[in-house]
């Protein structure tokens, strides 16, 4: 029984943690559920008319990768008179501009606009160069491709049927999915990661609750929508994770498609994958942050949801798996003394377990990814590519603590390409 | 490269099929040592060991991982929160089922799915050669499959030089009875003397088929005037002093009868090979 004030602490972030794997089974399950959805009723998806789309790609010194990105969007299943693309080229100092001017002059007749910004208007990260690229659009529709993606073919078109098919959507997400995936250890896990992320949190919290987080690339949004919020937050580094809850504040959804697929570079090396997710840690912070009052407020129906899981990932887990560490060592060292170890241990293996069979269960979604190598990568990611999560949730809470001590700008660090 | 593909499912079977028996007497064995026995909730897990393996056969791999993570999550809180009510230590067993779990409905799903892979495979290379296959095995006539295609080339011969195409459909009488009485074996082998004496009859540039699906003998000619009939009436009249075997005797006593219906090719009425064939098959209806 409970003897001490570690055996109550212990008990208290066991509980926690067993409540987050609670959280990761439910979704896994309507994750799947969503996914026989899709794909055992599959009906015709021709488009009776095509609406007119702008597609809104903004790009910091992606000179390496934007001829390509320019070119798959340029070769998009979708009527050419009916979209525009709009490259906003924030603040590039690389020959970006160049190619972007070669390429409008390739393609005379297409509506492509390039528009070149300079450290006084640009400059000021993604969601700046977006409300740029919406002042100059002309779509009822807006989509955004990173610059760095390869959207399939049909991509746009799925996700323009998704939207004229459903009146409450707000935005409706495609897939994204790891171009490089082969590169290495780190990009094989990433893909693994996108591909859980994608059927457990989205596709499951999506068949729950008809929620879905941006995802920052591949997804469309009603001009009408983005004029009644004033575009996108300057001031949020993750401006997906922040436009989502104001479409859900508006009484909107947002709508799962995972016909609609693109893919993106990953990064391919430790230094990168770190200011990137640190940027991603610290914008879903703000996000909290900012939100954290809709958790008591009744209206905001299953907002609140979205908000217990952000603060159950990242704090009561958080702080749970530190607990339970701290005291797993401390008791190991003789220094206190637990009666229920042998319970954490166990939900521990529980843990591991669950973690094991949902990214397998995920991977075996999608083609080509159940192999022997994904299911070695699998067990050892846990002891090594979670870990670093651990580490990058860390450092992001403690920077965006200082953030808001100091006062700080957030800054928006654009992920290198490769 | 689709031998070896046929090689490497083949041997992940094989490989599946050794890994489940090795598991299978690691199982038997742990459970007999462990004194697994005693416990009567492992009787129950064991249970669901085996539905894993069923569910993992008959649906997917997917669904097979899903139900181990549902058992695993309610077997091992389960274990949790009425143990630590009650003080009890955790066994090793429970970390031993929940490995046990999941690879078995893995190994079953896996098997099932190659498996499958490996029927599909077998049905749409049986399809496949079936598309291919031109002539009938047991007859050696031409089969249906390349009989409408040939038959247009006839038309278009007619259309070009003149010649008169014609096409006989020849079927037998009462064909149902005579199943009935003699049954399908003897009446295949009627057929394929049938289709012989037909074979023998008619001119080597004749074309005979054999279709299958309709039961009928097509035979394509060419004529320069209109003496279809006179063949038609010479096929008939070999057909009925046909001397069969001994075994064939109760034929013999029954009088095998054929109808033949004739059409011969005229554009103005006809413009595919289809309503050709129609028309053939229009005109055996009048042959009582």
């Amino acid at each position: 029984m409970l003897n001490n004030v570690y055996d109550y602490l212990l008990v208290a972030s066991l509980f926690s943690i067993w409540i987050v794997i609670l959280m990761n089974v439910v979704l896994a399950t309507s994750g799947f559920v969503s996914y026989m959805k899709h794909y055992r009723n599959q009906t015709n998806r021709d488009l009776d008319h095509y609406p007119f789309v702008s597609v809104l790609i903004p790009a910091h010194n992606e000179a390496k990768v934007i001829e390509k990105t320019l070119l798959s969007i340029l070769n998009l299943d979708y009527k050419n008179d009916q979209y525009e693309i709009i490259v906003i080229n924030d603040n590039s100092s690389d020959d970006s501009a160049d190619v972007l001017k070669k390429m409008q002059e390739k393609y005379p007749k297409r509506f492509l606009k390039i528009i070149n910004t300079d450290n006084k208007i640009g400059g000021k990260g993604k969601s700046n160069a977006l409300n740029i690229g919406l002042a100059y659009s002309k779509g009822e529709f807006i989509v955004i491709y990173d610059a760095d993606n390869t959207p399939e073919k049909s991509a746009l078109k799925e996700l323009v049927y998704s939207i004229v098919h459903d009146d409450h959507a707000g935005a409706v997400i495609g897939k994204f999915r790891c171009r490089n995936k082969n590169a290495n250890f780190l990009t094989r896990c990433i893909n693994l990661e996108s591909l859980y992320f994608q059927w457990m949190a989205q596709a499951g919290r999506w068949q729950l609750f008809k929620l879905c987080t941006i995802p920052g690339t591949n997804f469309i949004i009603r001009r009408s929508i983005l004029e009644k919020i004033g575009g996108w937050d300057t001031k949020a580094v993750t401006e997906d994770t922040e436009i989502s809850f104001r479409i859900y504040l508006l009484g909107y959804h947002i709508r799962f498609c995972p016909y609609s697929a693109s893919w993106e570079q990953e990064p391919e090396n430790l230094s990168v994958w770190f200011k990137q997710r640190n940027r991603w840690v610290k914008g879903n912070y703000y996000v909290l942050f900012k939100n954290y009052k809709y958790l008591f407020d009744k209206d905001a129906g299953f907002v609140r949801f979205d908000l217990i899981y952000y603060i159950s990932v990242y704090i009561f887990f958080f702080v749970a798996a530190i607990t339970s560490d701290l005291i797993f060592i401390l008791n190991f060292g003789g220094f206190i003394q637990t009666t229920v170890m042998g319970y954490s241990l166990l939900l521990w293996f529980l843990a591991y377990v669950l973690f094991v069979l949902s990214v397998q269960i995920s991977s075996s979604t999608e083609k080509g990814e159940v192999s022997l190598s994904n299911s070695l990568i699998i067990l050892v990611m846990y002891f090594t590519y979670c870990k670093l999560w651990a580490v990058v949730a860390a450092m992001g809470f403690i920077s965006f603590i200082k953030d808001l001590i100091f006062k700080r700008e957030a800054k928006w660090y654009k992920t290198e390409r490769f | 490269m689709k031998k070896n593909y046929n090689k490497k499912l083949s041997h992940q079977i094989d490989l599946v099929d050794t890994l489940i028996i090795v598991l299978f007497f690691m199982l038997t064995i742990i459970y007999a040592y462990g004194q697994f026995g005693e416990e009567i909730l492992n009787f129950y897990v064991i249970l669901s060991v085996m539905i894993g393996c069923i569910i993992g056969y008959y649906t997917n791999i997917t669904i097979a991982i899903l139900y181990s993570i549902l058992f695993n999550f309610a077997y091992a809180s389960l274990h949790i929160f009425v143990y630590i009510t009650q003080a009890i230590p955790i066994n090793i067993n429970v970390y031993f089922w929940m490995i046990v779990i999941p690879l078995f409905a893995i190994m079953f799903a896996l098997k099932g799915k190659w498996i499958r892979d490996l029927q599909m495979e077998n049905l749409s290379l049986k399809k496949e050669n079936n598309e291919y296959v031109m002539v009938d095995k047991e007859t050696g006539l031409r089969n249906s499959q390349s009989f409408f295609s040939e038959l247009q080339g006839y038309m278009n011969i007619n259309k070009r030089y003149g010649i008169i195409a014609n096409l006989m459909l020849v079927k037998v009488k009462y064909e149902n009875e005579v199943v009935r009485i003699i049954g399908m074996p003897k009446f295949e082998k009627i057929i394929t003397l049938l289709s012989s004496e037909i074979d023998k009859m008619l001119r080597e540039e004749d074309r005979k088929y054999i279709l299958r699906d309709s039961n009928m003998f097509g035979v394509v000619f060419l004529t320069q005037n209109d003496d279809g009939e006179m063949v038609k009436d010479r096929l008939k009249n070999t057909i009925r002093q046909l001397a069969f075997h001994e075994e064939e005797a109760l034929i013999h006593k029954m009088k095998l009868e054929i109808m033949v219906g004739l059409a011969s090719f005229d554009q103005e009425k006809t413009s595919n090979a289809y309503e050709f064939f129609q028309m053939a098959e229009k005109d055996m209806e009048y042959d009582v």
